[in-house]
């Protein structure tokens, strides 16, 4: 589409792996959780 | 005279010659909190003790050490409630910082509490807000503007020094107008998102409020960069703005788009915005008409694209990984569902169900696409005007503040409020709103100044000359 225009500065970071959240934080706001794994309900039968 | 009732600049100078303890000025703010939060309700949430620790333990040789801030409630701040004032986010707490929040926290700066917002920032009144209604401090059976009209109400209340809001189509500006006080919608790429919950992620931007430009341009300072976090951050390096400021005007070229004066719109904010305009000429400024020719199409393009962004941005929500869950559900589509309808006030959910039309098949080509390239055109228009003037003069809400329910029925003639606003997130261009003038009924009246891409500088100039010339960021509101 010509009229739209890409951002002006696109700055892509460099692909280095970094520290992300621990497992305590990522449970820490879920509403149910067990064995360091969010609780959902089962979606197989 | 209370702390609380002086500017950042001020207070930062008095703290950096240690004639006050930033202590001081967190208790004075509190006491004014418990004297007219009831009233106003700008904040959702408001820590005392962590406040007072933090301004004890404040580093006040940094450039807002000491400084009590506010932040909009969708801004994460670890370990602090980051509720959108949304049910569906009850019981949340960030477990990070946004880099806002960590710039202000490496700027020194002390954080006071959360402020109202209207729910996922959809709104312009704050009265789509789950946790109550904000009271606009100049006459509190009227609205602050939304949908920071926390952080608006807190600064012109002066039950905030300064505070954090977001701007996805005037969300910063408009309360601003309405409130009386100092919005600063940055340049799209300016500030970096990452930890702001995302609306429209093609529009939101993260900007202050403040009562004076110097204050403005102070947490700019601050605020602004690179960060690899979002890569629509500028990579241009952080500048020192309003470092030198002037009370010139001399020789700025500065456009009046003629679709910003419409016919209907309030005659006394019309008055006082081409009285600051007669300012401006009066003090060798070059006034002159210029055309926005699509900004009768910008309500429509923006309604189209920030529902379609909002309709993938907040379907994260969805009670698995945080925030509210329904009860018992007995399949997880039922707990989607529920959790959902639960959890969602009625514009988050019109928004996501009008998005979510405009992306389905058979319609993205007629609506989103289409919208799309409108806006290219908008952003055309706007680099075509700034070819021929600095910045652009024009009203920032074609009218102040109306009255608590009154358009809460009407969700087109409440869109209507962004009208002055919209075009600028969709251009990515610069924009702030000071007060230029009161109505006949004591409500402050906004001025907006737009400054092409990453033009801040001098507009944040040109906003400080004129608003130092004026007394209107001095008066006080009778709340």
């Amino acid at each position: 589409v010509p009229e739209v225009h890409p951002p002006d500065h696109p700055v892509l970071r460099q692909d280095i792996p970094s520290p992300s959240l621990s497992v305590e934080s990522a449970l820490s706001n879920a509403p149910a959780q067990a064995n360091d794994l969010i609780v959902v309900p089962k979606i197989v039968e | 005279m209370s702390l609380a009732h002086e500017t950042v600049a001020s207070l930062r100078r008095r703290l950096a010659k240690k004639e006050i303890k930033s202590r001081e000025i967190v208790t004075d703010l509190l006491k004014e909190i418990d004297a007219r939060e009831k009233t106003i309700h700008a904040y959702t949430h408001i820590d005392r003790e962590t406040a007072l620790k933090a301004a004890d333990e404040a580093d006040l040789s940094r450039p807002l050490g000491g400084v009590p801030i506010a932040l909009k409630d969708n801004l994460n701040a670890n370990g602090d409630p980051c509720t959108c004032s949304s049910k569906i986010l009850e019981g949340y707490k960030a477990p990070y910082d946004a880099t806002a929040v960590a710039r202000l926290r490496q700027a020194g700066a002390v954080f006071l509490g959360r402020t109202n917002m209207d729910e996922f920032a959809m709104g312009s009144s704050t009265e789509n807000s789950a946790l109550g209604v904000t009271r606009n401090p100049w006459d509190s059976s009227r609205i602050p503007g939304g949908s920071s009209g926390g952080s608006a109400a807190a600064v012109a209340g002066r039950i905030a020094l300064a505070a954090l809001g977001s701007d996805t189509g005037g969300s910063i500006r408009q309360p601003a107008a309405l409130c009386g006080c100092v919005g600063l919608k940055p340049t799209y790429g300016r500030i970096s998102r990452y930890g702001l919950v995302a609306f429209a992620s093609s529009l939101d931007q993260i900007g202050p409020l403040t009562r004076t430009v110097e204050d403005s341009a102070l947490l700019l300072s601050s605020l602004a960069g690179h960060d690899p976090r979002d890569n629509t951050t500028d990579s241009r390096s952080a500048e020192s703005f309003l470092a030198k400021p002037t009370h010139s005007v001399k020789g700025l070229k500065v456009g009046l788009p003629k679709e910003y004066f419409i016919p209907g719109m309030d005659a006394e904010t019309e008055q006082a915005v081409r009285a600051a305009a007669d300012w401006f000429q009066k003090n060798g400024a070059e006034i002159k008409e210029v055309s926005l020719p699509l900004t009768p199409s910008a309500i429509a393009v923006y309604y189209i694209l920030a529902t379609a962004e909002a309709s993938a941005n907040l379907a994260r929500f969805d009670g698995v990984r945080y925030g509210r869950r329904a009860a018992d559900p007995k399949d997880v589509l039922d707990l989607y569902q529920r959790t959902r309808e639960e959890g969602f006030g009625p514009e988050v959910k019109r928004r996501i169900i009008l998005g979510t039309f405009v992306l389905s098949a058979g319609y993205t080509d007629a609506y989103y696409r289409k919208a799309q390239k409108v806006r290219g055109l908008i952003r055309q228009d706007f680099e075509k005007a700034f070819q021929g003037c600095d910045l652009l003069l024009t009203p920032t809400s074609p009218e102040p503040a109306f009255k608590l329910g009154e358009r809460t029925q009407d969700p087109l003639k409440m869109y209507l409020a962004d009208v002055f606003t919209i075009s600028v997130n969709l251009a990515g261009t610069c924009g702030i709103s000071l007060p230029c003038g009161f109505t006949k009924s004591n409500l402050p009246i906004g001025l907006q100044l737009i400054g092409p891409r990453f033009g801040e500088e001098k507009m944040l100039q040109a906003a400080h000359a004129y608003e130092q010339s004026h007394d209107f960021w001095k008066r006080m509101p009778p709340t």
